[in-house]
């Protein structure tokens, strides 16, 4: 699996400048705002988003289907997807701690515990979108997996969305405060099992798929 | 050890079905899989690399059967497709870097070897390279993991004439070795008949003939007769015929040719054609 996912780093630098165009851009409106809880969720949409833009570029080159001619199982095809995913979301974390702790030295304050609670709340809200948009898209194609990419933007982008128009406080903030033990720890077993199921449906798919 | 064995393969789309097929490839030996567009050419070899799902029959691959252990099969098979599916964004020298984790047996010196020998830039992107280029650097992932099979679908197709001729020296010097075999499908029949030791004539998902080319070509020649001198011959031993306003052009058995007739060697090409039009 080593070649496939050498293969899927190389596509990724070679996307990876309009990417972090994007996280400046919003890195930029998110600090004029002071609330870092909505970069988190961009860029934890744009990371697990990556990979159905990967399957995207396979299926344009025809590589979906010449993959079947080298050496790999089917699941591997699939899995390869599933560790950029995870890769992807773990650098957007990354990126938005580093951004996070250049608002807090900009404003001297020292708050990581909401921070840290948010963002074990949300990371593993990030695997939400890719367990639905990966198995749809192995199942169905890009064009018809781009429709599911489009619901799910349109519900969070609707979400977010309202309750800003009903001038409602976005639920996931840090001025929320920090998180209970229990609803990271619930959040954390539930977003991992459903990356986890979402996992194997797309290996049964594949595996019954015709390249 | 035979290099493919194929018994009873069929399988059903909507509107095609591959009907039945059986034949063999020898160790050593290329294999030729003529056919039209739709023919079943490319069906055929997806379900050898089991890349789609077959209906009945078996397959085996180097001695084993390609269901049970069909990556170690593909870690000795080079593959080549009419369309090379490299990413297109990446460049020889990365596709290089892929399959050298990808095949176990990857030789990187004999890579670039043969980027050099076939002139492919190496930092180029894939997707600004011609399709001549492309199929070049596809063959030359094929050749560089030390493959005892190669399996080729239309590799010539759409390349120019010199193009094709360097290709098919390249298929030429890898059969030097006794152990090489190559399954190789075409509908440039021309192209096939230069390289292959056996033909296979796949026609509307059926397979017409799989014989020794040499032995086709003794057995079938041409003659060139009126209506009258066609009455005369054996209809069971006709292949094909050809109708002009002036006389007939008859593709049957030598063996059933009337004495009295000149008998014109017949091409595979040739060949082909009569029988599909026959069957028409």
């Amino acid at each position: 699996m080593k070649g496939l996912l050498l293969k899927d780093f190389y596509m990724l630098t070679q996307s990876s400048r309009y990417y972090l165009m994007l996280i400046c851009v919003f890195a930029v409106c998110s600090s004029f705002s002071g609330n870092s809880a909505f970069l988190l969720f961009v860029l934890f949409f744009i990371g697990s988003v990556i990979s159905f833009n990967l399957i995207s570029y396979d299926e344009k080159s025809r590589w979906n289907s010449f993959s079947g001619a080298f050496p790999y199982t089917r699941a591997e095809l699939v899995s390869v997807k599933y560790i950029m995913t995870i890769f992807c979301i773990g650098i957007n974390i990354f990126i938005n701690m580093i951004i996070h702790s250049g608002m807090l030295l900009m404003t001297g304050t020292n708050d990581w515990s909401s921070y840290l609670g948010l963002l074990l709340v949300l990371f593993p809200a990030g695997f939400i979108a890719p367990s639905i948009l990966l198995p749809a898209t192995f199942r169905f194609g890009v064009e018809k997996g781009r429709l599911v990419y489009y619901v799910i933007f349109i519900i969070v982008g609707g979400c977010l969305g309202g309750l800003t128009a009903l001038n409602q406080e976005i639920p996931l903030s840090l001025d929320n405060g920090t998180f209970s033990v229990a609803e990271i720890t619930i959040s954390l077993i539930s977003g991992i099992l459903i990356f986890a199921i979402s996992w194997i449906i797309s290996i049964r798919i594949y595996q019954k798929k015709e390249l | 050890m035979n290099a493919i064995e194929i018994h009873h393969l069929s399988k059903s789309y909507g509107d095609f079905k591959l009907d039945n097929i059986s034949l063999v490839l020898p160790g050593g030996c290329i294999l030729g899989l003529i056919g039209e567009n739709g023919a079943g050419k490319t069906t055929t070899i997806k379900l050898i690399l089991d890349m789609i799902r077959r209906d009945s029959g078996t397959v085996t691959i180097l001695g084993k059967d390609n269901q049970m252990d069909i990556c170690q099969i593909k870690d000795s098979i080079g593959v080549v497709f009419d369309e090379a599916g490299f990413p297109e964004e990446l460049n020889a020298r990365q596709i290089g870097n892929v399959m050298k984790y990808t095949y176990s047996q990857w030789d990187e010196d004999a890579f670039f070897n043969f980027l050099e020998k076939l002139s492919i830039p190496d930092k180029k992107s894939f997707q600004k390279f011609s399709k001549g280029m492309k199929m070049k650097l596809a063959i030359a992932v094929a050749l560089s993991h030390d493959p005892t099979l190669l399996i080729l679908d239309e590799p010539t197709s759409g390349l120019d004439p010199v193009v094709r001729d360097e290709i098919i020296d390249i298929f030429n010097e890898f059969t030097r070795d006794e152990n090489h075999s190559i399954l190789i499908s075409s509908h440039i029949v021309s192209d096939l008949e230069k390289i292959c030791d056996y033909i296979a004539f796949l026609h509307k998902g059926k397979l017409l003939l799989c014989e020794e080319k040499d032995r086709l070509l003794e057995q079938y020649g041409m003659v060139y007769c009126s209506k009258e001198q066609f009455e005369e011959l054996d209809f069971s031993s006709i292949i094909g015929k050809k109708i002009s306003p002036y006389g007939m052009e008859v593709v049957m058995e030598k063996s059933r040719i009337l004495s009295d007739m000149k008998i014109h060697p017949v091409t595979i090409e040739e060949l082909f054609i009569n029988m599909a039009k026959e069957i028409k």
